[in-house]
């Protein structure tokens, strides 16, 4: 058995698609299978979080969408990531980088 | 495209296009699905057991869909939209509750609707030329003369104009009447002359044509005349090429160069402007305080600021020019508020009633509302069990609350559009600018604004009912059959508290009606001093240059009332330069032979008449002591004059004035005309029926200088033997016998100058009656139903009582007790509001206090005894109450 998936950080999720999406446009699926393999199995996103999140991220204009055949030859919707998209991951990066440091210095300092 | 659109356009697809949306979240799980399936296989798994763990993985794709859905707007918006279809379905579960909580709204909405249109045509709306705020009415101030409105002197104005820097532009006129002739009948129209600056100054423009060119405000080239829309209409059929076509106006050919638009209409009633041509000898009178002006403030200049710098000037020319100017000022108002005058005043007090009815009426739905809340805890527990948070519950009862005041406020909307007419018609005829009375885009927001607060009050009523532990208490309860009680205390004690709170406001509103109706039947008794019936009033209008002597005026009006006395159906007929109650009087300084010149300040003054002889007769004015002029009293004769008893009083006592001297007039020497008073006659409410009679001097047209040389109208009075309407071409005709061509204008009975005297009280008192029976109404209405609720509720209890063997007057006592306490409650608590409120109505009422003990006692027993009859009615069914079937009832 593979060690049970972690629930993802409040509000990473957004980041985590974003990141994802940075590399190449992605379908529903190619993304939570991407968030799974590049974090070795930690995360798992299921689709009843995914589709919410990209339903908001395409309204607030950081993703756009299109159908596409897949490498199956199969339709597909892939989501693709706008210039604000590539925006917002860059600010939220800088945001994450910071808030890890700050939470590691605390981590040290009560040990 | 910018997110925000985005975001809406989705939505809206989402919402409209549903079908679609739906299959492309139903395309994207499966593609999904397969992807998920596929990856699966090419790991190892059979085909079928990737599907299965494809759509273990996933879920419910019901679920993932809502989930998707919920993270869009437009789930909020149709969120909403279930809560108003299942509202509009819960109200119309109820059409009693539906049907009597909307009439009660559409009352009070409607009667604001109604009221605020009347404040809002005005009041509020502002005169219909630009920048209509800086617009000002120029007026001399006199600590002489008591009239509100005198004009100002030509030489006084060009001084103004040169030392004021508060104004744009001053602009004289003056009114005149002018005979139209060529059509027919005479008639006499309304005519303004105005200064060049008058219309751009104004900054109104023509409908078609021009105004006036500098070069025709000149001597010799004024013969231009300028149309009012209205009188195109009438007289040229609203003719498009009238620019250009001649009037004969006094005789003379006027040119038409231009024609107003409708919405213009200044000075009130006017039908044609003429260009104001003052001669040199008017540029230089002085002491000619006749012209009214109109101004526009500099940009940044305040009324303030102009009459403290009119204060200035003002001051300086009485100083320079005291002959002409001694006790002379200028008072500047602002052109709103000189038209509205004194109408605010009681249209506010009627607009605070209706404001009243109002929130009566929201208490009163409010009660209803709370009763049906409570009724419907057990379906609002059943949500709130099914996961409905406490706010969406407050948010359905609030919405229901708004749909039910939206459907009063649209009933109240044409209730008010069909009092309309009624409003312009019989009320208020006094009232300015009511003729724009109109529902308009204001007034819509108005009752919009009025609905949505109204349904937010009553709205809100229940919402703290429906906490989650009084739900759970309810589902409970409702679960082992017993009554939900858990939050009973509370609501009873608001429900108690509304009603008394209604019982106040009625009893303001009640007393209010009270004082206006105590007032009006002082006003009615009031004794006019003379006898209205069987009389025909008219005016008789003349040029100027008709006549050239007194005794050629005195001879014409002689001849006019012979021909009129001697028609058939005429009881008896004279002249006047005034007559009661028809809006216009005139005033004189005066002396007493005997007695010193009184100092400056100090002058004597009087209202003046002068009348011919037959007047008091023909009025039916009684003669006191004396006699009455005659036939002798000609222009050669002895100068004589009556006064009336107000006049004798003030200034002989109780001493007779009969043989005692006055004077009014210097002749050409400046020696003084001395008078002889020959009569005394009884005091005439002349001005307003709620104004006492001033000490007044009358004085026989054909002696009097006044009379031919200040005004060229004659006001004529016809007492006839039957009904006066029906003779009033005869006595037309009569006229027209001695000049074909003498226009006869203002023609109505004395009964109609009377009714419209009273309007304006008679108008009050009837619309605050209503208001206040309105009040009274859905207050007793609310007493009603909450004793009624209240005895529903208590049925065990009182069976139990009957059981254990209490009389029926126990049982009444125990209802109509609890009643009296709400009543007794409001009833003091409105006592001392109405002590507060009418206050705003001291200059409304005659002959009352504001505090008027026999007023308020009255009102209070009205309210208790009808407070009594509300509750007795519930009480009697509570005696019905078989004990048996009420402990059966567990």
């Amino acid at each position: 058995m593979p060690p049970r998936p972690a629930a993802l950080v409040q509000g990473t999720l957004d980041m985590l698609i974003l990141k994802t999406l940075d590399l190449e446009p992605l379908h529903g699926y190619g993304i939570s299978l991407r968030i799974e393999q590049i974090s070795q199995r930690v995360f798992r996103v299921n689709p009843g979080s995914l589709f919410p999140a990209l339903t908001r991220l395409e309204r607030s204009g950081l993703l756009r969408s299109e159908w596409r055949s897949t490498e199956n030859h199969r339709r597909a919707r892939y989501y693709l990531l706008t210039d604000r998209g590539r925006k917002a991951l860059a600010s939220e990066k800088r945001e994450w980088s910071k808030q890890i440091a700050a939470i590691a210095r605390i981590l040290e300092a009560t040990q | 495209m910018p997110p925000l659109l985005n975001n809406l356009f989705s939505g809206l697809r989402a919402l409209f296009r549903k079908r679609a949306a739906n299959r492309e979240m139903d395309d994207e799980l499966r593609a999904y699905l397969e992807a998920s399936a596929e990856a699966k296989m090419r790991a190892g798994m059979s085909r079928e057991a990737a599907w299965r763990a494809a759509r273990v993985e996933m879920g419910s794709a019901e679920a993932v869909k809502e989930q998707i859905r919920d993270a869009g707007w437009e789930r909020a918006l149709e969120s909403l939209w279930q809560d108003v279809r299942y509202g509009t379905r819960m109200l119309r579960k109820s059409p009693g509750f539906t049907i009597v909580a909307i009439v009660t709204l559409a009352l009070g909405i409607g009667a604001n609707t109604a009221i605020f249109s009347m404040v809002e045509a005005v009041l509020l709306r502002p005169l219909p030329y630009p920048h209509s705020s800086q617009l000002v009415d120029l007026w001399a101030h006199s600590d002489v003369f008591d009239f509100p409105n005198l004009g100002v002197s030509l030489p006084d104005l060009a001084d103004a104009r040169k030392q004021c820097r508060s104004f744009e532009r001053l602009a004289p006129y003056t009114l005149k009447n002018v005979d139209l002739s060529g059509h027919g009948v005479p008639e006499q129209l309304m005519a303004t002359e105005v200064s060049p600056d008058f219309f751009p100054l104004l900054g109104i423009s023509p409908l078609d044509g021009r105004t006036f060119l500098p070069s025709e405000v000149q001597p010799g080239h004024d013969d231009v005349v300028i149309l009012s829309a209205a009188f195109w209409r009438k007289q040229f059929a609203a003719d498009p090429h009238v620019i250009g076509r001649s009037i004969q106006l006094n005789g003379a050919g006027y040119t038409i160069v231009g024609v107003m638009p409708q919405r213009f209409n200044f000075p009130t009633a006017t039908d044609l402007w003429l260009p104001f041509v003052p001669t040199p000898a008017e540029l230089a009178a002085r002491e000619n305080h006749r012209y009214p002006v109109v101004g526009r403030l500099a940009p940044g200049s305040t009324i303030a600021q102009a009459q403290a710098e009119l204060n200035t000037v003002g001051a300086r020319l009485a100083r320079a020019f005291p002959k002409a100017d001694k006790g002379w000022g200028f008072q500047v108002r602002s052109m709103k508020s000189d038209l509205v005058n004194n109408a605010s005043m009681p249209l506010l007090v009627l607009f605070g009633a209706v404001g009243l009815v109002l929130l009566i009426a929201c208490a009163n739905v409010g009660n209803l509302y709370l009763a049906r809340a409570w009724s419907r805890t057990h379906e609002l527990a059943i949500r709130a069990a099914l996961g409905a948070s406490r706010g969406r519950l407050v948010r359905q009862l609030l919405i229901e609350g708004l749909l039910l005041a939206m459907a009063g406020g649209a009933a109240g909307l044409l209730l008010a559009a069909w009092a309309m007419d009624g409003l312009r018609s019989l009320l208020l005829l006094n009232t300015p600018r009511l003729a724009n009375l109109k529902i308009d885009a204001h007034v819509l927001w108005f009752t919009l604004a009025a609905s949505l607060i109204a349904g937010t009050l009553f709205g809100l009523v229940p919402a703290f009912l429906v906490s989650r532990d009084h739900l759970v208490a309810a589902m409970r309860e409702a679960g082992s059959g017993r009554e939900v009680s858990s939050a009973g205390p509370r609501q009873s004690r608001l429900r108690q508290l509304l009603v008394v709170g209604e019982v106040a406001l009625a009893l303001v509103l009640v007393v209010s009606a009270g004082l206006a109706l105590r007032s009006f039947s002082r006003l009615s008794a009031v004794p006019l001093g003379f006898r209205p019936d069987r009389l025909l009033t008219m005016q008789l209008d003349f040029r100027g240059h008709q006549f050239k002597t007194p005794a050629q005026f005195a001879a014409y009006g002689n001849q006019v009332l012979q021909k009129v006395r001697a028609a058939p159906g005429v009881e008896s007929a004279s002249a006047s330069i005034s007559i009661p109650l028809a809006g216009f009087r005139a005033e004189g300084e005066f002396r007493i032979a005997g007695r010193p010149l009184p100092s400056n300040g100090q002058e004597l003054m009087a209202d003046w008449n002068g009348i011919t002889p037959g007047y008091f007769s023909t009025l039916g004015i009684p003669l006191l002591a004396g006699r009455a002029f005659n036939e002798s009293d000609q222009a050669e004769s002895q100068p004589v004059a009556i006064v009336n008893r107000a006049f004798a009083r003030r200034y002989f006592g109780s001493g007779s004035p009969i043989g005692r001297q006055i004077s009014l007039h210097r002749d050409k020497q400046h020696h003084f005309i001395w008078d002889e008073i020959v009569g005394e006659v009884g005091n005439v409410r002349g001005v307003s029926p709620s104004r006492k009679s001033a000490p007044t001097i009358y004085e026989p047209i054909a002696q009097s200088q006044t009379a031919w040389g200040m005004d060229t109208r004659l006001a004529l009075l016809v007492r006839t033997k039957a009904e006066p309407t029906a003779l009033a071409r005869t006595v037309k005709d009569a006229i027209w016998s001695v000049n074909k061509d003498q226009p006869v204008t203002h023609l109505k009975t004395m009964d109609r100058v009377v009714a419209t005297a009273y309007a304006e009280p008679r108008s009050q008192s009837l619309l605050l009656s209503l208001f206040g029976a309105l009040g009274l109404v859905l207050a007793l209405v609310g007493i009603y139903g909450v004793i009624s609720y209240s005895v529903g509720r208590r049925t065990r209890e009182i069976g139990i009582r009957i059981a254990l063997g209490a009389q029926n007057s126990d049982v009444l006592r125990l209802v109509v007790g609890q009643g009296t306490r709400l009543v007794l409650a409001g009833v003091a608590i409105g006592l001392a509001a109405s002590f507060a409120a009418t206050r705003l109505m001291r200059g409304l009422l005659y002959g009352v206090s504001t505090t008027d003990p026999l007023t308020f006692a009255g009102v209070s027993i009205l309210l208790l005894l009808a407070g009594l009859v509300a509750c007795y009615l519930p009480a009697r069914r509570a005696l019905r109450i078989d004990p048996v079937e009420a402990l059966r009832q567990e």
